[in-house]
């Protein structure tokens, strides 16, 4: 094997390695993506069961809609066992406008309060997931 | 050599995103239904008479509302959640069915290994008792088989919370 020959078989050899490279760095991208999509159909349903608690306790009567604010403002990380993964929810409820659109000041008459619940935690989960949902008082 | 070598894992990678993502709406779906399956029970019936059965891998409930055409009805129906054996390639299946017949709207949910289900009564404590129960956690891990190794399927465990939402409209 002459000389070119031998830069000829070296180049062929950056070649073939910088394709690859980049094929499988794409294939890593688009694993994240499935992973974070994954991920996300689960903090999706951990927010839509939070905010059917809500429902569940207005409409029940367990939960007055006046101590609402009072009651669904925290933070709590949770470990799920069947998942597994740790979630970090954050419930943040206020006074709103019909609109949702949060007031000013608080207003503890107001007829409409939000609850904005956003998950986040797991590494696979790239960006916080957040639902948000408007009571009206219509009970006066 | 090299290039046959990554060509077959490019293969062999692509055919797992597919999967993966069909599996990743099929999830959603099936958590959508079960999620709907669960707030249309007890339509018409007393709180502490909507469960029959709460097992830990098989719920049955009674509601007025007739899910095979999905309107009110003047009967009550029966409504059975449960994983079942079905024909290969499936292996099993979350089947949905009313009064022994499974739905025709998503009522048999393919690509379901396992369903384990945790009660809790209206205070959120977790219960066995079908009088109390209020809602349940229905955990569920989906399978398929991977397209190039059968003995290393593709796994994934969701968990969804539903809500008797027709006992807490009746004061739970």
């Amino acid at each position: 094997m002459n000389l070119m020959e031998m830069v000829i078989a070296l180049l062929a050899v950056v070649l073939f390695t910088t394709l690859s490279l980049s094929y499988n760095q794409a294939l890593l991208r688009q694993t994240d993506y499935l992973n974070n999509a994954t991920v996300v159909v689960q903090a999706s349903q951990l927010c839509h069961a939070m905010l059917d608690e809500v429902d569940a306790k207005l409409f029940s009567g367990q939960l007055d809609i006046a101590n609402l604010v009072s009651s669904y403002n925290f933070t709590n990380n949770v470990t799920y066992p069947h998942l597994p993964e740790t979630f970090r929810i954050v419930s943040v409820a206020s006074d709103c406008d019909s609109l949702g659109r949060a007031l000013s000041s608080p207003n503890p008459n107001s007829l409409f309060k939000r609850v904005m619940v956003s998950v986040d935690g797991p590494r696979a989960l790239k960006y916080p997931y957040s639902m948000t949902r408007v009571y009206t008082k219509t009970n006066m | 050599m090299m290039m046959l070598t990554f060509q077959m894992q490019l293969q062999e990678s692509s055919s797992r995103l597919m999967y993966t993502s069909s599996m990743i709406d099929h999830m959603d779906n099936a958590a959508s239904r079960v999620n709907k399956a669960f707030s249309l029970a007890g339509v018409g019936i007393p709180p502490d008479s909507v469960c029959v059965y709460t097992g830990t891998d098989r719920v049955v409930f009674r509601s007025y509302w007739d899910s095979a055409s999905d309107t009110l009805s003047q009967t009550k129906h029966t409504v059975e959640m449960k994983i079942a054996s079905v024909e290969n390639p499936y292996g099993k299946a979350l089947i949905i069915s009313q009064d022994g017949t499974p739905l025709n709207d998503l009522g048999t949910i393919f690509y379901i290994e396992n369903m384990s289900l945790i009660y809790y009564d209206k205070n959120g404590t977790q219960t066995t008792q079908p009088a109390l129960v209020r809602s349940a956690d229905v955990l569920l891990t989906f399978r398929r088989d991977s397209p190039w190794n059968p003995n290393r399927p593709l796994r994934s465990n969701i968990q969804v919370k539903c809500f008797f939402m027709n006992s807490y409209l009746k004061g739970a």
